[in-house]
């Protein structure tokens, strides 16, 4: 039955891709969907992007080892959509009207007209999808994996690859938006109905609570609010996750692609509505696996990442796992072709650009670009041993670092200079690649004398935002030079 | 650079430095900074980037705007810390899930407030002028 649904699934998105391939017409159909994007499809699609393996897979897997804690990376949720679409929608979607800006580098190479920061900006989209497509290529693999009985996890990863690329590869973007659509819904679909399945088959709400908190293995202070983490872990993920998704290209991607800016004020009610709905699977999931393991009616998981799969394996019946594994599936692949499309955009449109020698056959070369990305990304994942929750916080704290100071402060305050934007895209990025490194080696954040679960993204997130702010104030105000 | 801009930037360098200055010391008071911190930058940023709308809302409606957040970012802090209690869990559960929920309330509230006031403006001013050309 999982097979069949998963057959089926690939089979659409095939079609759908081969469907958009005819379509491309040039760049902007294959890197901004031709800017014809109605709201619902914007909406579900940002979620879909946003949303991948790391909720379906490294949310419960987290929430299975750290307790309630790992809640704080979702409970921005709350606000971020309003806030997205309130600072960065209208003014994005306004630059690229005139069809020539296609990627947060190019907004960001029009706002301070230096090529320099374009290529900042390429560089720190690029460090950062490496990651964040290794992450879905890593839970890919993973999952094939499970489904198909494959014992070799690189295998697994490059069958997962291979099936991305086939539809991404030739459709682009217009193909990534109207698969993310579907990929959106089943997404919906699955987490509501494994949130209400694992939290009945617990015992309903109540039984879940009692059970974790009865536990010798869990016990009460799982379901603390810090749960196990320290707190100031928990204060960096509210951060990081709070205001570094504006860093997101991934997702402030799609708002390029909206065909009517007029109808944006409905946007953060569609995208907070199709998050809150898919976060069910982490609540649900992070708090009735633990619950089943305390009554004995799972056995204790031994790697985290697989809470999820074991929940499937060993409860759910077979109609239920087949829609949960489309839905993770979907979670995926939505999110990877993103990245793959991102990625190629950077390094074949952004950095050729930023360096004055822009490319006469951009989406030839971007396809290739899609292929050598993924390969780089698919090999990082596999030597990144960690949590898949671990290498997304990672991933998304590059982006937020990076971009995030830049595009919120940047478009809203005409002071800001290139000097500054760039300065603030490059420590932003070096620093939390470098704090990263030593968390690694176990010398952060210890050796730098910080608090014990201290996040090398928030630290580096605020230093960003003080290196921007600090250099504009230093910097004379052009308007008062020139009057 | 009117008023409402500097306040706003300011607001996001101190909530930059307090992240940062927190992230050096392992006292409890630092994770209520920490999240202070991080429940009030979103809402400056928020100020900074709709300044246009706040200002034609009138200036009532932006003192609003950051004071309730403020409060809404001390309640925030402040409510995690009062959770850590042995009470029910699902009273606990019910506390978190109100945090983002009131969020939500307050954001969609601020929106129809803006969108009201924006729209409500140009119509009173046009009715003042229509009922000074009957006088």
């Amino acid at each position: 039955m999982t097979l069949f649904l998963a057959g089926v699934y690939l089979v659409m998105l095939a079609g759908v891709g081969a469907w958009s391939a005819r379509r491309v017409r040039g760049p902007r159909d294959y890197f901004i969907a031709g800017q014809r994007a109605g709201l619902w499809a914007v909406g579900l699609s940002t979620m879909s992007a946003a949303f991948s393996a790391f909720v379906f897979l490294g949310g419960p897997g987290l929430a299975y080892r750290v307790g309630a804690g790992s809640l704080f990376i979702a409970l921005p949720v709350g606000f971020t959509a309003a806030f997205l679409c309130w600072t960065l929608a209208r003014p994005l979607r306004e630059m690229s009207a005139d069809g020539s800006v296609f990627t947060v580098a190019d907004v960001l190479a029009r706002r301070f007209d230096d090529r320099r920061v374009q290529g900042l900006a390429a560089c720190c989209v690029l460090a950062g999808v490496v990651g964040y497509l290794g992450l879905q290529l890593k839970a890919l693999g993973v999952l094939f994996q499970s489904v198909f009985g494959i014992s070799s996890l690189p295998l697994a990863v490059a069958l997962g690859a291979a099936v991305i690329l086939a539809y991404s590869l030739f459709g682009g973007m217009l193909a990534g938006l109207y698969t993310d659509v579907l990929q959106g819904a089943i997404m919906l679909a699955g987490a509501a109905l494994l949130c209400a399945h694992a939290v009945h088959t617990a015992g309903g709400p109540d039984a879940v609570l009692s059970s974790v908190a009865g536990s010798e293995a869990f016990g009460p202070g799982f379901l603390d609010p810090d749960g196990r983490l320290p707190q100031a872990t928990l204060a960096g993920f509210f951060l990081v996750f709070g205001v570094g998704v504006a860093g997101q290209p991934h997702m402030v991607h799609k708002f390029f692609m909206i065909a009517d800016v007029q109808r944006l004020r409905f946007l953060p009610a569609i995208i907070g509505g199709a998050q809150s709905l898919c976060l069910l699977v982490w609540l649900g999931l992070g708090l009735a696996i633990p619950a089943l393991v305390a009554q004995g009616r799972l056995a204790p998981v031994a790697q985290a990442d697989k809470a999820t799969l074991a929940y499937l394996a060993e409860l759910a019946p077979a109609a239920l796992a087949g829609v949960a594994m489309a839905a993770l599936l979907a979670a995926i692949m939505s999110t990877a072709d993103s990245f793959m499309n991102i990625g190629a955009a950077a390094l074949m449109r952004d950095l050729p650009r930023a360096l004055g020698r822009p490319l006469r056959d951009e989406v030839l070369a971007a396809r290739g670009a899609t292929v050598a990305l993924t390969g780089v990304a698919a090999a990082f994942a596999l030597a990144y041993g960690d949590l898949i929750a671990a290498l997304g916080t990672f991933s998304f704290s590059t982006f937020a670092a990076g971009l995030a100071p830049v595009l919120l402060i940047g478009l809203a305050w005409p002071r800001v200079g290139a000097a500054a934007a760039g300065a603030s895209i490059a420590v932003g990025t070096g620093l939390n690649l470098g704090l990263e490194f030593l968390a690694r080696n176990d010398l952060f954040p210890g050796a730098l004398g910080m608090a014990p679960g201290t996040l090398p993204g928030a630290v580096s997130l605020s230093v960003s935002f003080l290196i921007l702010l600090t250099m504009t104030w230093l910097r004379p105000d052009p308007r008062e030079e020139s009057a | 650079m009117q008023a409402l801009e500097r306040g706003s930037i300011a607001l996001i360098a101190l909530c930059a430095l307090g992240t940062l200055g927190a992230a050096f010391s392992a006292h409890p008071a630092a994770t209520g900074v920490s999240l202070l911190a991080a429940t009030l930058l979103p809402a400056a940023l928020i100020v900074l980037g709709c300044s246009g709308v706040v200002r034609r809302a009138g200036s009532g409606v932006g003192v609003l705007l950051v004071v309730g957040l403020l409060v809404g970012g001390v309640l925030a802090a402040g409510l995690v810390g009062m959770l850590r209690f042995d009470g029910w869990p699902a009273m606990r559960w019910a506390l978190i899930w109100l945090g983002p929920v009131a969020l939500i309330l307050i954001a969609v509230a601020y929106a129809a407030t803006f969108e009201r006031l924006v729209a409500a403006r140009p119509r009173k001013a046009e009715s003042k002028r229509r009922a000074g050309e009957r006088r």
